[in-house]
């Protein structure tokens, strides 16, 4: 039990998905101008990460890993493993996709607020790093879960700070020398956040 | 021939993705914490860049237009894991520095940004210059920030000493540093008027919204191929 | 009419990704043996570190390792250190010349690994870092420092760990400012004797 709240806080805090291991910059930086589409973007971002984690966590057990059911029965002593990035990758674009459709078909009102979301993200790296990681962990199920849950709101609290600061210091800001403005006065603010979020380091 | 050194320059200079187009930010931060490992990740998604600029240009008649996408996705996945493990079997210590980037090229928004904007509309020779040169671009660009975080982060560069250590500012090869060091050097490039995705009619905009696949749909008018892109749209 | 070119679109996929896994094996049976090779190679360098000698059996002492976890006096006896790899280290002639341990104990930043490398007689003979320190830059992460590291060398077991200098007998002195990394390291390297002096050369 105590593990898994390590693993949570330490992925959402400490080892900051975004500020601390570069993943998923590119929604970080780009889709960070308002706040009301950074918790659109935050909440698909968790949804799918969850999901992508769980779902590939299980697909490796099953056939991938050296003993999975699959590699024994075929006898491949040594695992698929080299196919991990290929069938990962995959899963998580088709999964995309899914969700897409199931969110349009069942739940439109949360299809309204995180639909337009989704299809960006199957190349957001946090998803792919996520699924690449549990195994190089060797997370189990519930380890897969939590590691999945602290990286994405990690992300999204990340994504959301940023939000915040931008729409109310950096949008319009005049005061901002001519040349900062723009990506690089982001990027300043985005190293800012980097060191405040070295304090978390004392935490676990 | 001409074309194909064209294509070179094009990569290099005119649409460098790192400097200029601002793509693939996720390894050029992560990544360039030395300039050996700057190069190190350059020159392995050159490879990827390559050959995949070449296969997909070649397949792009053979592959419908509905699978196109997971299609492109099955080569680029292929092509970087096999250059994963050429890498862990031959040069383990670059591995073992870039560790799970080497996966995530598959990912990188140059690789399939590439793919979707000069390589379908290009047969496979200029395709695999096209990627040739932009890799060599992509590398350029991460050896030139991994030597600058080494230099003042660590006082060297491809660990030949250039400043003593206690005169060095670690702060610049932990992350934050990353971000300063792009910051400055996209300001120098704003002050100097050098062109850039960040220049321009929306100096605040981050080319394709910072989003890959947003290059591939809200972004098109903005890809530089535009009107080629169009002019081959309009004949199929 | 549409279903069979919906069939056509699938077929050109799989077989793109069939192509594309059975290159993918190919490679991977072309490079795995020099990657296994690679792999052994960095980790006996890791060893040579610690305790320098001709081959390292890693198999020889896993059941004895997996019942002392069971145990577990180990970690309790040693603020939590936990070993994840016991090898016996053999000269040229295959006699056994000491034990290289691999294990972790709670840092401040996360778990501080460590190789400690032990004599037949119970002696350090040398302590390595093969991961980068989960610890603070300019403090715990001054383990790294041979005045730290250099001073486990030669002494025995349950090593203590003095703070505010002048360690004297069996003790080290703590890195200032990081007392807890110089007791996770001190830990891992006590848990290493007690399971050479305990379930080994028992």
């Amino acid at each position: 039990m105590i593990d898994l709240l390590l693993i949570a806080i330490k992925y959402s805090l400490v080892s900051n998905v975004v500020l601390s291991q570069f993943l998923g910059i590119c929604p970080f930086l780009g889709v960070s101008k308002k706040t009301e589409s950074s918790k659109g973007m935050g909440g698909a971002v968790i949804f799918v990460i969850v999901i992508a984690s769980v779902i590939t966590h299980g697909i490796y057990v099953a056939f991938l890993a050296a003993s999975s059911p699959l590699c024994k029965a075929l006898g491949l002593t040594d695992g698929l493993e080299y196919l991990n990035t290929i069938v990962f990758i995959l899963v998580i674009a088709a999964l995309v996709q899914f969700v897409e459709m199931f969110l349009k078909k069942n739940v439109p009102s949360l299809y309204e607020s995180l639909g337009v979301y989704l299809p960006l993200i199957t190349t957001n790296c946090a998803v792919l790093g996520v699924a690449l990681n549990n195994v190089s962990y060797g997370y189990n199920f519930a380890q897969s879960l939590v590691y999945g849950l602290g990286i994405s709101v990690g992300f999204a609290l990340a994504l959301l700070l940023m939000a915040g600061i931008r729409e109310n210091i950096i949008e319009g800001n005049d005061r901002i020398p001519r040349s900062f403005q723009g990506s690089p006065i982001v990027l300043v603010t985005a190293a800012l956040m980097a060191i405040a979020f070295f304090g978390f380091g004392g935490l676990i | 021939m001409n074309k194909y050194i064209e294509r070179l320059y094009n990569g290099i200079i005119k649409e460098n993705p790192t400097f200029i187009i601002m793509l693939g930010m996720c390894p050029t931060l992560a990544t360039t914490t030395s300039a050996i490992n700057g190069l190190g990740m350059g020159l392995s998604t050159t490879a990827v860049l390559m050959f995949s600029n070449m296969l997909i240009s070649a397949l792009r008649k053979t592959i419908p237009e509905r699978m196109r996408l997971p299609g492109e996705i099955v080569v680029v996945a292929s092509l970087v894991t096999i250059v994963q493990l050429l890498i862990q079997a031959y040069v383990p210590a670059l591995y073992e520095a870039l560790g799970i980037y080497i996966p995530l090229i598959v990912v990188n928004c140059i690789i399939l940004g590439r793919a979707e904007s000069y390589a379908l509309f290009n047969g496979p020779a200029l395709s695999f210059f096209d990627g040739l040169g932009m890799g060599i671009g992509f590398t350029m660009a991460l050896t030139i920030i991994g030597s600058v975080r080494e230099l003042i982060g660590a006082g060297t560069i491809f660990n030949f000493r250039l400043i003593p250590e206690a005169y060095s500012i670690s702060i610049f090869v932990l992350a934050p540093g990353a971000f300063l060091v792009l910051a400055v050097l996209t300001a120098i490039q704003n002050k100097l008027r050098l062109p850039s995705a960040t220049n321009g009619d929306a100096p605040e905009e981050f080319v394709c919204g910072g989003n890959c696949m947003g290059c591939f749909s809200d972004c098109k008018e903005k890809a530089p191929e535009k009107s080629e892109v169009e002019k081959k749209e309009a004949a199929v | 009419m549409k279903k069979d070119s919906f069939m056509k679109d699938a077929l050109v996929l799989t077989a793109i990704t069939l192509i594309s896994g059975l290159l993918l094996g190919v490679v991977y049976g072309m490079t795995k043996d020099t990657i296994a090779n690679a792999i052994k190679e960095a980790t006996n360098k890791a060893y040579k570190v610690v305790l320098d000698a001709a081959d390292y059996d890693s198999e020889e002492l896993k059941d004895t390792l997996q019942k002392a976890t069971e145990e577990g006096t180990l970690a309790t006896d040693n603020g939590g250190a936990e070993l994840t790899d016991a090898i016996v280290a053999k000269d040229a002639s295959g006699e056994t010349v000491g034990y290289v341990l691999k294990g972790h104990a709670a840092g401040y930043g996360g778990p501080v690994v460590v190789v400690v490398g032990v004599d037949k007689d119970l002696k350090v003979t040398g302590i390595s870092f093969p991961e980068t320190l989960p610890e603070t830059a300019g403090l715990g992460q001054k383990a790294t420092l041979p005045e730290f590291y250099k001073q486990f060398a030669g002494k025995t077991t349950k090593i203590a760990v003095k703070k505010g200098g002048g360690a004297g007998e069996n003790e080290i002195d703590a890195i200032s400012g990081a007392t807890i990394t110089s007791t996770a390291v001190t830990n891992t390297v006590n848990a290493s004797t007690e399971f050479v002096e305990n379930y080994v050369l028992k």
